[in-house]
């Protein structure tokens, strides 16, 4: 009975003392925790960044013809953010970008799609865990895309904007073809019905590919354009500096300069000088 | 005639002072109070009790036993042959304390918790990362846990080695089977809350079961699930379970099993009574061992020793952890996923045969429903060893088959996997972190290493990971349809303090002449310190 008591007020004692020592070990146990769950976020990210973004953003953030990179520098320093106009963090917007994807492009790119929707809550694939595992594994390359690691070009075209005479590229006339009928949509009012100046010839007038040289003659014309090509190009990117005769401003819709990238237009332009 | 003073305020004690003076007033209080709150015993009886001094005739020490709640519950003494270890090890009273244990530790851990598959595994990550004592709680609950199963199984073992579940007996037995399964049920259930891989797969299997069940077997699985698939329906459905339900269950039917015990005195060993006769309930004044001071004392201890024992099994790095896995996911099932080990001879079964018969009918109506009836089957009144030979015999029997099927659910029974993805997941296991996870992140380097090279491996660490690796594709090797079965680590620099590291098995199929690999990619980052106690 002796020994029992003894036994159970020593057990008390070390009991309470044991509660004090795990008291003082608590705050740098609970910080190892949170440094090693950070780590095993990226561990996580980088598998699911290996399955679903690399295909567009390249392996290690590289970037592709079809995403932008993300192990650049301006990305980690601000730039970038500051160019966008977030006001937000970084975490915020690597959040928000993965979640809810991208409904219109960076300026001055031209990647053939928007970034999709990931998280379930936007109807992507996956849990909000998911999501900041991707975006603790993209904050991860920070450290070295800030050291002075070569920031990879952005690469994608180069949008057309509205300068009539800059210089284009080869042009193809079956790819401008193409981009008529298709992602530009051109032939539905040029070709396929007159809510626009119809681009073969009909009515006394010639085709566009020589209407160009007479509309810059005539002295009703408003425009800047010297040639017949940048008459064309003007048209395009500038739709409403001459309006012709018959029909509306504002029909033609007055954001092809930030639609189309530079190869587009010479590729375009090449398809309308087969109209004579 | 004296006209009594009107009183403004009526106090006995103001009465008393004024009667006795302040002091023998107020003693008379402090007794009072203590009197009643110990039903029964005044303060020089409770010093008594604590000096250990004979009690005085009539024993006062018997008045709570008779007239409060708590003590009620409680014999009021023993008998000495119950008065050690043998023949009960205490074990139905250790049952109670880690149920008591449970209760507190679930409460602790019930205030960080949310049951939605939204944040529940997230409560997981912040009761480690971000509360007080939040691992240890954690830690402490789940072995808790598996210790009260372990032991109110070792209880129902005692009981029916020492025949204490004959008559007049039965119905404590039943209440106590009911016990056991009910505590079986409440662990189960519990196992789902983390809301990790092992949890939801553990489950998953648990829950098929149910599907097997006759008739009603679809519904009964939807109504367990909430769904095709356990979503947050059925998290919510089994933390109910969990801390409501069968927690409610397990303390009526402890209350009755309990008082069964007042009723019929605790069961003496079986060669201290003549053969047939129970002789309990007329313990001798010379024999007896009172509650007070020796067994509550005793008991006290316990509770001290045993707080202890549990708060350093899990207070540093070493010691006892609650796994966490990687976040539930019900489109991935992990490798070599296994029900929890007390139902894993249900999985055994399972592996025999049809699902009803061997998933459902024999482990939750023939087995469950055999031991909660047993004592009306088995009516022999003799409880002496030599008379139950075939009553221990099956004893003996079910506890090695038992022990046999529970070998047989693990996945080193009958599992046939590809020996490829089963060398990969000897270095990365996943079900628990595994060699690779635990390994020296600075002394793993860059470069491709090769399996079967693993003496000439450029540090200790990927020679002892490429042995293990090499060894495990031993088994491929004996296959025929594996030719030169290599193993390959593939290590590289991906990120600041990341490393990706490929384990590639590769063969040449000798039916088709092609060749062959699998591939597994584990990303290791330098601070993830697996084995932390997660």
């Amino acid at each position: 009975m002796k020994y029992y008591v003894v036994g159970g007020t020593l057990a008390f004692i070390g009991a309470v003392a044991l509660l004090i020592v795990m008291t003082a070990m608590e705050p740098a146990r609970m910080e190892s925790f949170t440094r090693s769950y950070e780590s095993r976020q990226i561990e996580q990210g980088a598998l699911i960044f290996e399955s679903s973004c690399l295909p567009c953003h390249g392996p290690q953030g590289g970037g592709t013809p079809l995403g932008p990179p993300l192990n650049r520098a301006d990305l980690f320093n601000g730039e970038y953010l500051t160019a966008i106009g977030w006001s937000g963090t970084l975490g915020d917007f690597l959040r928000s970008t993965i979640s809810a994807g991208r409904a219109v492009p960076t300026e001055g790119t031209n990647f053939p799609q928007r970034m999709p929707t990931w998280s379930e809550n936007f109807g992507g694939p996956f849990r909000p865990d998911q999501i900041e595992n991707v975006v603790a594994y993209v904050m991860n390359w920070g450290e070295r895309a800030s050291a002075g690691a070569e920031p990879t070009e952005i690469t994608g075209d180069v949008m057309m904007g509205s300068d009539i005479f800059i210089e284009l590229p080869e042009g193809d006339a079956e790819v401008g073809e193409s981009l008529a009928a298709g992602e530009l949509g051109c032939a539905a009012c040029h070709i396929l019905s007159t809510v626009g100046p119809p681009w073969e010839a009909t009515g006394g007038l010639p085709g566009m590919a020589i209407r160009g040289d007479i509309r810059i003659q005539q002295d009703n014309y408003g425009g800047n354009a010297t040639s017949g090509d940048e008459y064309l190009i003007e048209a395009v990117v500038e739709t409403n500096a001459h309006v012709v005769e018959g029909f509306q401003p504002d029909i033609m819709p007055t954001n092809f300069s930030e639609r189309i990238t530079l190869q587009d237009m010479a590729h375009l332009l090449a398809y309308i000088k087969t109209f004579e | 005639m004296r006209i009594p003073r009107p009183k403004i305020l009526s106090l006995p004690f103001l009465d008393d002072i004024e009667e006795k003076g302040v002091l023998k007033a107020s003693t008379d209080l402090a007794d009072d109070v203590v009197t009643r709150v110990t039903a029964g015993l005044n303060i020089s009886d409770v010093r008594a009790v604590l000096r250990g001094d004979p009690p005085a005739r009539p024993n006062p020490r018997l008045t709570p036993h008779a007239d409060g709640f708590w003590f009620h519950v409680r014999p009021g003494y023993y008998s000495n042959l119950m008065d050690g270890l043998y023949p009960t090890f205490r074990l139905g009273w250790l049952a109670t304390f880690f149920f008591a244990w449970e209760t507190l530790t679930g409460i602790y851990l019930m205030i960080f918790y949310t049951p939605s598959p939204i944040v529940a595994y997230e409560n997981m990550l912040d009761i480690l990362s971000n509360v007080p004592f939040g691992r240890w709680m954690r830690d402490t609950h789940k072995l808790g846990g598996e210790l009260m199963v372990l032991v109110v199984a070792f209880h129902m073992v005692r009981t029916f080695i020492t025949g204490s579940y004959k008559r007049p007996r039965q119905f404590t037995w039943a209440t106590g089977a009911l016990l056991l399964i009910f505590t079986l049920f409440v662990s189960f259930f519990g196992y789902l809350l983390p809301w990790d891989q092992l949890s939801l797969w553990a489950v998953t299997i648990g829950a098929s079961t149910a599907e097997a069940t006759p008739f009603i077997g679809r519904e009964a699985d939807l109504l367990m699930r909430g769904g095709p698939e356990i979503g947050a329906n059925g998290l919510l459905r089994a933390y109910l379970l969990h801390v409501i339900v069968f927690p409610l269950i397990l303390i009526v039917l402890l209350s009755v099993h309990y008082y069964k015990v007042i009723i019929h005195g605790h069961s003496l060993p079986p060669e201290a009574e003549d053969a047939g006769v129970d002789t309990a309930r007329k313990v001798p004044m010379n024999v007896r061992t009172y509650f007070m001071p020796k067994i509550l004392t005793r008991e006290l201890v316990y509770v001290a020793a045993l707080t202890l024992i549990l708060l350093a099994a899990s207070a540093f790095t070493f010691g006892y952890h609650a796994p966490l896995e990687p976040h539930a996911d019900n489109l991935i099932t992990p490798l070599h996923t296994t029900s929890p080990w007390y139902f894993l001879w249900v999985q055994g079964l399972m592996k025999l045969g049809d699902k009803f018969i061997f998933g459902a009918l024999i482990p939750f109506g023939i087995v469950f429903g055999t031991l909660v009836v047993w004592p009306y089957i088995e009516v022999g009144r003799n409880r002496r060893y030599g008379a139950r030979r075939i009553g221990l015999s099956i004893a003996a029997g079910s506890l090695v088959l038992t022990a046999i099927l529970t070998y047989m659910g693990t996945p080193w029974f009958a599992v046939e996997t590809s020996p490829d993805q089963e060398a990969v997941a000897v270095l990365l296991p996943q079900t628990s972190p595994g060699p690779l996870r635990l390994a020296d992140w600075e002394d793993i380097p860059f470069g491709t290493l090769v399996a079967s090279e693993w003496e000439a491996a450029p540090t200790r660490t990927t020679s002892k990971l490429l042995k293990l690796f090499d060894n495990a594709l031993e088994r491929g090797r004996e296959i025929s349809i594996y030719g030169n079965l290599e193993g390959f680590m593939i290590v590289e620099d991906w990120q600041s303090n990341l490393k990706k590291i490929t384990l590639r098995v590769g063969w040449d199929n000798t039916e088709t002449g092609e060749p062959a690999e699998f591939n597994e990619v584990f990303f290791f980052h330098r601070n993830s310190d697996y084995g932390q106690g997660e």
